[in-house]
C-alpha cells in the first residue's frame, strides 16, 4: 500500500518508493533517504511533528512538511 | 619611590590602557582579524 | 630535515572528528577565524616519527562536499583551491564505525577531487557491542585507501594513524564514481570542454554556490557558462549522483563488513523512547536545567567568595607595602579591584561551559532540538534555535554564529535579533551581587530563594527572547524556504579530554580577551575618578572641613566626608551627575549610571566599575558586596540597593542591549549595520521602561 511518509506509525517499517527531489533538500537525500531504502518511525514529537525517523540505519528528524514529500511502501 | 617615578608609572599604565581601548574599538582593522570568533572579543 | 604536512581532518558531524584532532594535537592547538568569515578554525601541529611535522586543520564537520551552510562552503574552498597555503596534501576522513555506509558518501566525494586520503573509522571500541566486523583488507583494496581504525576512548590507532600521514606519498589517488555513468552526454561534453580539469571539480563548481574568489577567475567564468541545465534539472543529476555513490559504498560494505543483528544492541532507541518521549521528554529536559542553574549558584560560590576576600586583602596588603604615591593607589584601588572583577566570573564560566559542552557531548542536545522544534516554530524559529539560546547562556557571540547551521534565512535572522536576550554569562555577575544584596537567604522546598530569582531571571531572558521573535515573525516580510534535517546521534559518554579542552579553551578566551578590556576600562575609571577639574576638586579637603567644622565628626567620619566629596568632583563624578537624572526614576545614583555607561564595553564591567568606583577614597578595603550593602540613597535616605532599585536594575540588565561586540558580530552576520542598531534601539528603550515601570511599582 503505497502512503506518504508523513503518515506512518510508531514502530512500523517501511520502504521508500520515491522522493520528489524538487521538494527534498539534498542533504536528506545523501543522509540516506533514498528509494529502496527502509524507513521506521522512531518517535514523534507533540502533534507528529517533527518525526524521529530510522532511515536506513542513519537516525534523523524531520518535519511533517518534508515527510509528505515522500512515498512509501508498506 | 619618589613621587615622580610614581606619576611615570601611572601615567604609562593609563597611555597603555587607553591605547589598548582605542585600538580595540576605533581603529578599522585589516580584514583578517577582525573580531569575530569569542577568542578576540570582548563580550562573554 | 624538516618539512611539514598539511593535514586536512573532515568528517561528518558527530565522527568524533574533534577526539581525533585533540589526540593528535593535545594542547598544540589554537583556535582563529577564517579570514573574513566567522567561521571558527582550529589548526594544531602534530609529530610525526622520523621528525616530520603535520599541520593539522580541523575542518567542520560536513555531510558531504555539497555545501548548504557557510561552515560546510569552508571545507570545498579549501578543497578546490590548490594555491591556498592551507590546501592539503592529504585528507584524512574521519568516520563513525556505526556510521560507515553514510560517512562514506564524503569519503567517495574528496576521493574523486584526486587528494591523497587515508580513512579513520572511528569508535573502533563499539564494534563488539554491535555486532560489527570488518574486513579491512578488503575494504581498503576497494577502497583505494588505507584505513586506520581508531578508538579515542581508548587511545587505539593513532599511531598507526600518523605514520600513514607520514607516508602520505604512497596513498592511491584514484577517484571511486565514474561521473559520465550518470550522464553521459552533459558530462562528456563537460569534460571535452575542460580537458585538463577534474571532472568532479568542475561538476561541484557548477552546483555550488560558493565564493570562489581565491581560484582561478577565469576558469570558473567558464564553467558558469556551462549552466545550461535549469535547477530542476541539476538537482536531479545531483540525485542520481548520490543514488550512484551508495551504489558503489553498498557494494563495498557487501563484502567488506558483516553486522550480526541478533548480537546488536541499540541502547538509544530505548533511551530515546524517554528521553524524546511527548511528556516526559520535557520534564527531563526541564529538570537538567533546573540542576544546572543550582549547581552553577551553589557549586561557585565557594571559590567565589574565596578570590573576593583574597583580593581585597590582596588590595590591602600592597597599600601597606609600597611607598605611598599615584601609582600604589592605582594598583590597590584600580588595578587590584580591576583584575578581582575578572577572576571572579572563572568558576561559573567554567561551570556553564562544563554543562554545555557535557550536553553537545553526549548526544542530549540534538534531542532538545528535536522537543523543541513544534514549539519553537510558533515563534517564527527552528528547533535548531535552540542551540544558539542555550550556548547564548554562555555568550552571544559564539551563540550568534552557531546560527550558521539553521538553513532558513528567515529563521536565522530572528534567532540572531533575539538571542542576545538570553541571560548570558557576562550578567550573571551583575544578577548574582544584586541578589545577594536585596533577595533574602531562605528556602522554599530545597531550593534557595536566591536560585530560583536567578532561574526566574534566566526564564525572563527565554521569554523576551520568544516573544521578541513571535512579534519579528509577524512583522518580517521574507519569505524562504524551510528544511529541517537534525541527526540523532548515538548517545556517548563525554570524553573528559574533550571537554576539558572545551571548558579550558573558553574560559581562557574570557580571561585574556574580556579581561584585557575590563583591566583596561578599569586604569581609566580609577583616573577618572581620581582626578577632577576645577577648584570643588582641588580644595576638597578645605570645603568639607568648613562645612563640618561645626558638627562633631571623628577623623575617619572626616575623610569619608573628603573622600565622597572628592569623588563627586572627579571627572567621573561629573558625567555621572549629568546623566543622573535619566535614571533617577529607575531607582539609580549617578555611580550605577557610571557603571551602565561602562557596560557597554561588556557587562560584567558593572561590577568591576563599582569596586573601583566604591574602593576611591575608601580606607578599609571590605568586599564589594560589604560597599554596595552600605551604600545610601541620596534622595530617599536608607540603602540605596532595596528591593525595588534591585529588580529595577535585574531587568534593566536584562533586556537592555549592553554589548559592543555583540553588536559587531550581528552586522557581520546579517551584512547591514540596519539590525544592530535596532536590536540597540529597541532593546535599550524596552530596558528603561520595564525598570521605570518596576521601581515606580516597588518603591
Amino acid at each position: 500500500m503505497e502512503d506518504t511518509l508523513a503518515n506512518i506509525k510508531r514502530g512500523e517499517r517501511c520502504i521508500i518508493t520515491d522522493v520528489s527531489s524538487i521538494h527534498i533538500p539534498l542533504k536528506l537525500l545523501e543522509m540516506g533517504c533514498l528509494p529502496g531504502n527502509y524507513v521506521e518511525l522512531v518517535q514523534v514529537a507533540p502533534f507528529h511533528d517533527p518525526m524521529y525517523l530510522n532511515i536506513n540505519g542513519t537516525h534523523l528528524a524531520i518535519r511533517k512538511e518534508t515527510a509528505m514529500h515522500i512515498l512509501i511502501k508498506k | 619611590m619618589n613621587p615622580f617615578i610614581q606619576n611615570v608609572l601611572a601615567i604609562t599604565a593609563l597611555v597603555f590602557a587607553l591605547g589598548f581601548i582605542f585600538t580595540k574599538y576605533f581603529v578599522k582593522k585589516k580584514s583578517k582579524k577582525a573580531c569575530g570568533g569569542d577568542k578576540d572579543c570582548g563580550c562573554h | 630535515m624538516s618539512k611539514q604536512i598539511n593535514v586536512a581532518l573532515i568528517g561528518n558531524p558527530n565522527t568524533g572528528k574533534t577526539s581525533v584532532f585533540n589526540a593528535l594535537t593535545g594542547l598544540n592547538q589554537k583556535v582563529g577565524n577564517y579570514p573574513g568569515i566567522t567561521v571558527e578554525k582550529k589548526e594544531g601541529v602534530c609529530k610525526l616519527p622520523r621528525g616530520v611535522k603535520a599541520h593539522i586543520i580541523d575542518l567542520p564537520g560536513t555531510y558531504s562536499l555539497n555545501a548548504s551552510s557557510l561552515d560546510e562552503n569552508v571545507v570545498i574552498e579549501l578543497l578546490l583551491n590548490k594555491n591556498d597555503k592551507d590546501f592539503p596534501d592529504i585528507a584524512v576522513v574521519v568516520s563513525d564505525v556505526e556510521n560507515l555506509k553514510r560517512n562514506l558518501l564524503l569519503y567517495t566525494q574528496i576521493k574523486d577531487l584526486e587528494i591523497p586520503t587515508v580513512l579513520v573509522i572511528n569508535m573502533a571500541d563499539r564494534m563488539d557491542y554491535k555486532g560489527i566486523s570488518l574486513d579491512l583488507e578488503y575494504l581498503e583494496k576497494h577502497l583505494k585507501t588505507k584505513i586506520a581504525l581508531v578508538s579515542t576512548r581508548k587511545n587505539q590507532g593513532i599511531e598507526r594513524l600518523k605514520s600513514l600521514i607520514a607516508n602520505y606519498k604512497d596513498l592511491s589517488i584514484s577517484h571511486c564514481i565514474d561521473l559520465t555513468e550518470i550522464d553521459k552526454d552533459y558530462f562528456n561534453n563537460l569534460q571535452n570542454t575542460f580537458p585538463n580539469q577534474l571532472i568532479y571539480k568542475l561538476w561541484l563548481v557548477i552546483t555550488q554556490d560558493v565564493n570562489f574568489g581565491k581560484t582561478d577567475r577565469n576558469e570558473i567564468d567558464a564553467v558558469a557558462n556551462f549552466k545550461t541545465k535549469s535547477k530542476n534539472d541539476l538537482k536531479r543529476l545531483q540525485q542520481k549522483e548520490t543514488i550512484k555513490r551508495y551504489q558503489f559504498i553498498n557494494d563495498v560494505l557487501k563484502n567488506g563488513q558483516t553486522i550480526d543483528v541478533a548480537h546488536a544492541k541499540d541502547l538509544r532507541m530505548k533511551i530515546d523512547r524517554i528521553i524524546t518521549h511527548q511528556f516526559w521528554g520535557y520534564v527531563i529536559f526541564f529538570i537538567i536545567l533546573l540542576t544546572i542553574f543550582q549547581a552553577i549558584y551553589d557549586w561557585s560560590s565557594i571559590p567565589m567568595d574565596f578570590i573576593d576576600t583574597t583580593f581585597a586583602s590582596l588590595s590591602e596588603w600592597t597599600k601597606n607595602q609600597l611607598p605611598p604615591g599615584t601609582f600604589t593607589s592605582l594598583l590597590a584601588e584600580g588595578i587590584i579591584p580591576g583584575l578581582g572583577g575578572i577572576v571572579i566570573f572563572i568558576p561559573q564560566i567554567a561551570f556553564l561551559f562544563l554543562f554545555i559542552s557535557v550536553l553537545e557531548e553526549s548526544g542530549y542536545m540534538s534531542r532538545v532540538v528535536f522537543l523543541m522544534d513544534r514549539i519553537m516554530r510558533r515563534f517564527g524559529l527552528s528547533g535548531k534555535s535552540i542551540v544558539p539560546l542555550i550556548s547564548g547562556t554562555a555568550c552571544a557571540i559564539p551563540a550568534i554564529m552557531a546560527t550558521r547551521n539553521i538553513e532558513n534565512w528567515k529563521e536565522r535572522l530572528i534567532t540572531i535579533l533575539v538571542t542576545p536576550f538570553i541571560t548570558c554569562s557576562a550578567r550573571l555577575p551583575v544578577y548574582l551581587i544584586i541578589i545577594s544584596l536585596v533577595i533574602p537567604e531562605g528556602r522554599f522546598i530545597g531550593l534557595g530563594y536566591q536560585a530560583l530569582t536567578l532561574m526566574l531571571l534566566y526564564l525572563i531572558g527565554f521569554g523576551a527572547a520568544v516573544s521578541s521573535a513571535y512579534i519579528l515573525n509577524r512583522v518580517l516580510k521574507i519569505k524562504s524556504k524551510a528544511f529541517f534535517v537534525v541527526e540523532m546521534p548515538n548517545y556517548k559518554l563525554p570524553l573528559l579530554k574533550n571537554v576539558a579542552i572545551t571548558v579550558l579553551e573558553k574560559t581562557k578566551s574570557f580571561v585574556f580577551g574580556a579581561g584585557k578590556i575590563i583591566l583596561a576600562l578599569s586604569i581609566i575609571l580609577w583616573f577618572l575618578a581620581s582626578f577632577g577639574p576645577g577648584d570643588n576638586f582641588k580644595n576638597a579637603e578645605e570645603i568639607t572641613t568648613k562645612e563640618y567644622a561645626n558638627q562633631q565628626l571623628s577623623s575617619v567620619e572626616l575623610q569619608q566626608k573628603i573622600a565622597s566629596h572628592k569623588l563627586e568632583h572627579s571627572f567621573i563624578g561629573i558625567t555621572g551627575r549629568a546623566i543622573e537624572p535619566a535614571i533617577r526614576p529607575l531607582g539609580y545614583d549617578w555611580k550605577i549610571g557610571i557603571a551602565i555607561v561602562s557596560s557597554f564595553a561588556a557587562r560584567e564591567v558593572f561590577v568591576g566599575t563599582l569596586a573601583t568606583i566604591y574602593s576611591v577614597g575608601s580606607d578599609e578595603e571590605d568586599t564589594i558586596k560589604n560597599r554596595m550593602a552600605g551604600e545610601v540613597n541620596p534622595v530617599l535616605g536608607g540603602p540605596l540597593f532595596t528591593f525595588a532599585s534591585g529588580i529595577s536594575l535585574l531587568l534593566f540588565y536584562a533586556f537592555a542591549m549592553q554589548c559592543m561586540s555583540t553588536l559587531a558580530i550581528v552586522k557581520r552576520e546579517t551584512y547591514s549595520w540596519k539590525w544592530p542598531i535596532l536590536q540597540l534601539t529597541i532593546m535599550t528603550m524596552f530596558a528603561y521602561i520595564v525598570a521605570l515601570i518596576a521601581f515606580q511599582l516597588l518603591k
